[in-house]
């Protein structure tokens, strides 16, 4: 029974990473955290969907959804102010993008998932802000310092949280499709599940970096809930700043508002809707921007955690 | 023989406070070493750089000659009792305890055996299904003993393990020590210096970040030459006398009118003899002996070296 030991340094090992992973998903479970991230994120999906599905029920009932044929139903949708409206107003300057949200793909998904978009890295907040905090200030990860690299627990405790939001999300978008599916029944199943399966890499893609960034601020702080504020206050602070420095330099140096839309690149967030763009380049250009922000905050999670007195 | 623990020139320093002021140490293979100082000494902080817990500001130290930062090379061969490190509340012990012993190196049926082993072995079977906040101090405090146990470290640091425990659970965790940890090197940290006299074999004092004194329990309690004497009823003077002139005794010292020190003049192969000499000589004055102590109270060398009051003296 005497453990395997190693005479090859290594600073971090995969398989411990993914026990880790594993691990630490199971506890937020079984601890209540976890589940209350489920909760959360459910709650905010529903509460989207059914902002946008309440309506068109409504509208659907008035024009007697007996009678109607699937395809006349996505034309009442399409002619609900609200769904149209939510979709222009988020792509106001693409008109193909407009027309491929609303007429290519399921335009009451399209509407619900561009703004679930909008709240995924608040509520990817909740599930990420105690990767390592809770336990540096109880000083529980002590027990795992002794038996593994500091690598394997920031990087496992980083998947394990990774998993845990893919569960959450997938659940979240599976009860979305559903309701739309068979309350609404305006949409082919295989359209409406493909463009479901997309807006679920969406927003998995959009978490990524937002659960790197609370990974770097949680082994920063020795507070469970100072790193939820904090990872709160950055997530949304930051476009508080940006959209006031926009607001200033379109007000003092009179430049054409458009032209600043990069300013919004410099976050995550400002590269949301490019995760469900028709152009395929602009979609990748998104995904790797997603990818890039993650590189970047894990990186100096990582370093900073490596250096710290735990 | 390489030393179990090597620390060499070690500095730890938090903000402008030195924790920890260029300490040297070796600690032999296979031996039951004592580390002690006063509340702020730099115990907790040497512990915590050895496990990898606090990074040094300067110096090193090599477990089994591997520098401690190189965790995993040192897995498994390596335990620890942290002090005041909290298992997670609302997790069973047994799961937690198997994820140690999986990240140890052992696949899941084994890890689950060897967790209900240590279990065992501290005593505690029953409490592998139930939550670690569910447990009271002193089976908490043996449960993370028992994440110690798991595996087969060579070399085990115990952080105060009988710190705030009632006199029975402080006693059960010292047999356990003293049990399991036979051919292993023990590094033990306590505030309660009868218990670091009784079960160390060696010593080392740290005061305000520097080592004070080391070395083997005996060279620094005197403990072949010196003799403490704790009797029923009063020594008389006749009775002084006679001890006095026995040729093993070189001096007597009365510490009250029941207690005395006796310094021998023997080497230690010949002290069983000189104990007969003297118990024959106390009996022959119808005196008899309530306790005997062997070598001077490390209470009493510690307060010497540190030149002060000890905080912990009292504690159990």
């Amino acid at each position: 029974m005497k453990p395997s030991t190693t005479t090859v340094h290594r600073s971090w090992s995969p398989q411990h990473v993914w026990l880790i992973a594993l691990y630490s998903m199971r506890f937020a479970l079984r601890s209540g955290g976890g589940l209350m991230f489920l909760l959360i994120f459910l709650t905010v999906g529903l509460s989207i969907a059914s902002l946008f599905i309440s309506p068109i029920e409504k509208l659907v009932e008035m024009d007697g959804l007996d009678g109607m044929s699937a395809s006349e139903i996505s034309v009442t949708i399409l002619e609900s102010d609200m769904v149209v409206e939510a979709v222009e107003w988020i792509t106001s300057s693409d008109n193909a993008q407009s027309e491929y949200l609303l007429k290519e793909n399921p335009a009451l998904l399209s509407a619900i998932l561009l703004i679930l978009l909008i709240a995924v890295p608040f509520t990817t907040c909740f599930g990420a802000f105690n990767q390592t905090s809770g336990d540096i200030a109880s000083r529980g990860l002590r027990y795992l310092l002794l038996r593994t690299e500091r690598a394997n627990i920031f990087l496992g405790r980083f998947v394990g949280v990774l998993l845990f939001t893919i569960v959450s999300v997938i659940g979240t978008m599976l009860v979305i499709v559903l309701y739309v599916q068979f309350k609404v029944a305006a949409y082919p199943g295989l359209d409406l599940w493909l463009w479901g399966l997309q807006g679920l890499a969406a927003v998995f893609f959009l978490s990524l970096p937002y659960i790197a960034l609370c990974a770097w601020i949680s082994c920063m702080l020795d507070t469970p809930f100072g790193s939820l504020a904090i990872c709160l206050l950055i997530s949304g602070f930051s476009l508080v700043i940006l959209y006031v420095f926009k607001l200033t330099l379109i007000a003092s140096m009179k430049v054409d508002p458009e032209s600043l839309d990069w300013l919004f690149k410099t976050v995550p967030w400002g590269w949301k809707y490019g995760l469900l763009h028709g152009a395929p380049a602009a979609r990748m250009t998104a995904i790797l921007a997603m990818l890039g922000f993650t590189a970047v905050f894990l990186w100096l999670g990582l370093r900073h955690f490596q250096k710290r007195d735990l | 023989m390489q030393p179990a623990v090597k620390v060499t020139n070690l500095t730890k320093k938090f903000a402008r406070q030195v924790a920890l002021d260029g300490v040297d140490l070796e600690i032999p293979q296979n031996s039951l070493y004592g580390l002690l100082g006063p509340n702020g000494a730099g115990k907790t902080t040497l512990f915590s750089i050895a496990a990898g817990f606090l990074k040094p500001t300067g110096g090193s130290i090599e477990v089994l000659g591997v520098d401690v930062s190189r965790t995993s090379e040192l897995r498994g061969q390596l335990a620890m009792l942290p002090q005041d490190a909290a298992f997670q509340g609302s997790i069973p012990v047994i799961e937690q305890l198997i994820m140690f012993s999986r990240l140890n190196g052992l696949e899941k049926v084994a890890a689950r055996r060897a967790a209900e082993q240590a279990l065992e072995i501290v005593g505690l079977p029953e409490v592998a299904s139930k939550a670690a906040r569910a447990l009271s101090h002193g089976m908490m405090k043996r449960v993370a003993l028992c994440q110690a146990f798991l595996g087969d470290a060579k070399v085990i640091f115990l952080d105060e393990p009988t710190a705030g425990l009632d006199p029975d659970n402080a006693r059960r965790i010292r047999e356990l020590v003293k049990e399991f940890t036979r051919d292993k090197t023990v590094v033990f940290s306590s505030h309660n210096l009868q218990e670091v006299q009784d079960i160390c074999d060696h010593v080392c004092v740290i005061d305000k970040g520097r080592v004070v004194e080391s070395g083997t329990m005996e060279s620094l309690t005197g403990s072949t030459f010196l003799v403490r004497i704790e009797l029923v009823s009063p020594l008389s003077p006749e009775a002084q006398g006679a001890l006095q002139a026995l040729p093993v005794v070189e001096g007597i010292e009365l510490t009250s009118e029941k207690e005395f020190n006796l310094r021998l003049n023997v080497s230690g192969s010949d002290k069983d003899e000189a104990m007969k000499a003297i118990y024959g000589t106390l009996a022959g004055f119808e005196i008899y002996p309530r306790s005997v102590f062997e070598g001077a109270s490390l209470e009493a060398r510690f307060l010497e070296m540190t030149g002060g009051t000890f905080d912990g003296a009292s504690s159990t």
